[in-house]
């Protein structure tokens, strides 16, 4: 028999008495490939960006998670936020971003870690 | 042209939501005559099923326990954490009458259990030997939300709540419960393939009456960002006001000290939208509520068409016995065609054409 596969669209060609185990097999592909292409277009989303006027094009255009430096002050998120039509979704917290020798693009003080931003539901 | 995330969707990403959820038969919203809640239909409900399953066995192989709390919460118990009250008084919705009569203290749905919840521990929890103690439960919780309401997006009754409370002996054992329930999250939105990122919510966006929030946010077809999952810590700030008081290992008397996290049925929403494409849904095999479809291609004598169907109805309880989530179309007023284009645009994750 044929078992097509929604996610890509394949064709293979099984034997009945080998189906149980090849569709099991199959179903496991199915969902790490939904998974791997998922993460995969998800993380080219997310941008690392110093500049506000290329933050709000991107924002306004393509949408997805901009991440710019932070003085780490309320104030300058706020203003950011209205700045980029965007909501603040906060910061990273395992991995601390190296953001060495960047500054706040508000306040202009080094900056202590990234903030992330997006249009939000 | 609409720029999407994933995959080409053939149309803008509300409209492709709002047909797929529909034509695949998952949730019927908008008909029903109160604003922002919908009905989970047979299809739908299985896979919401499948979803509830998969977090539950996560939870309950990490020590929590399920339990199901009252939906009302009396006045004087929702107002009594200060900052909780100011966030959520104005999404609240109040039952104010008992038939003809006017009720002494009116009542609240609830928006979410932290009160209640604190209300009890204060009875049930006194010492360090029970704790850490790990509840949950899954329900609905109304919010009259003002902004404009989306199907599973943002609807006023939220009918798929994963709501899970902790307590915990010190500042340091919630830290750890914060961390655990991270990694529960995680584990379970990469089962289902749903992309995020982890972020500590800014002081201005944190929940109302926490130390800190912790959000899951993925980011839809259309690139904006969907808030899935929050992880609270709501240090000693419920227990203060609900005197929920515990004996330490030292005998030394203190408030306890506690965590909150949730998730709902956004996470739906995200598997439907994150691999759907422009033929319809794509389910993850691990949650479908049909994981194979049987499709017989009937061909040739009366004779041999009725063997195929057969055949056809055989592998179906073979594969069932085999421990698949199994069924097959049988209808004859159906061209094989035809059920192609629906199975695909329901998700079933693998087909068998049976000829």
């Amino acid at each position: 028999v044929t078992v097509v596969r929604r996610d890509s669209g394949e064709k293979i060609e099984v034997k009945v008495s080998e189906l149980p185990e090849i569709l099991k097999k199959l179903g496991e592909e199915v969902d790490s490939e939904l998974s791997k292409r998922a993460w995969e277009a998800f993380r080219k989303k997310i941008r690392r960006v110093n500049d506000l006027n290329q933050a709000k094009d991107y924002l306004s255009k393509e949408r997805g998670i901009i991440e710019i430096p932070w003085c780490g002050r309320s104030e300058c998120a706020l203003k950011a936020s209205e700045i980029l039509e965007a909501d603040a979704l906060g910061t990273p917290l395992d991995e601390v971003p190296n953001v060495g020798n960047e500054h706040c693009p508000i306040c202009g003080e080094r900056a202590v870690t990234i903030m992330r931003y997006a249009k939000k539901y | 042209m609409e720029v999407y995330v994933y995959r080409d969707l053939g149309k803008p990403f509300n409209e492709w939501f709002d047909w797929v959820i529909r034509e695949a038969e998952l949730y019927d919203y908008g008909r029903y005559p109160a604003k922002g809640m919908g009905i989970w239909l047979p299809y739908g409900f299985k896979l919401r099923k499948n979803v509830i399953e998969l977090i539950r066995k996560l939870l309950d192989s990490t020590g929590h326990e399920e339990i199901l709390l009252p939906l009302l919460i009396p006045y004087n118990i929702i107002i009594k954490e200060s900052e909780h009250i100011r966030g959520f008084e104005g999404q609240l919705y109040w039952v104010t009458h008992g038939g003809y009569e006017q009720l002494d203290i009116k009542l609240a749905l609830r928006p979410t259990s932290e009160t209640s919840l604190s209300y009890m521990e204060a009875l049930w929890i006194k010492s360090y030997k029970q704790l850490p103690k790990k509840f949950y439960q899954v329900g609905s919780i109304f919010r009259y939300e003002t902004k404009a309401t989306r199907p599973l997006l943002r609807v006023r009754e939220v009918t798929t709540f994963k709501e899970a409370h902790t307590v915990h002996e010190d500042f340091k054992d919630c830290e750890r419960q914060v961390k655990e329930a991270m990694d529960i999250y995680s584990r379970f939105f990469n089962e289902l393939g749903v992309p995020y990122v982890v972020s500590k919510r800014p002081e201005w966006d944190k929940f109302a009456g926490a130390i800190y929030t912790i959000a899951f946010d993925t980011l839809l077809p259309d690139g904006k960002a969907l808030q899935i999952g929050t992880v609270h810590n709501l240090g000693q700030n419920f227990s203060r006001v609900f005197e929920v008081r515990i004996q330490r290992k030292d005998e030394s008397i203190d408030y306890a000290w506690q965590t909150s996290y949730g998730i709902s049925e956004r996470i739906i929403a995200s598997i439907v939208a994150v691999h759907g494409d422009s033929k319809g849904l794509v389910l993850p095999f691990k949650v479908a509520p049909i994981q194979v479809i049987i499709i017989p291609i009937p061909a040739g004598s009366d004779e041999e068409k009725k063997a195929v169907m057969e055949h056809a109805i055989k592998l179906k309880n073979d594969l069932i016995s085999r421990g698949l989530r199994a069924e097959t179309d049988l209808r004859e007023d159906v061209t094989p065609g035809e059920k192609f284009y629906i199975w695909e645009l329901k998700g079933v994750p693998l087909r068998i054409d049976l000829g």
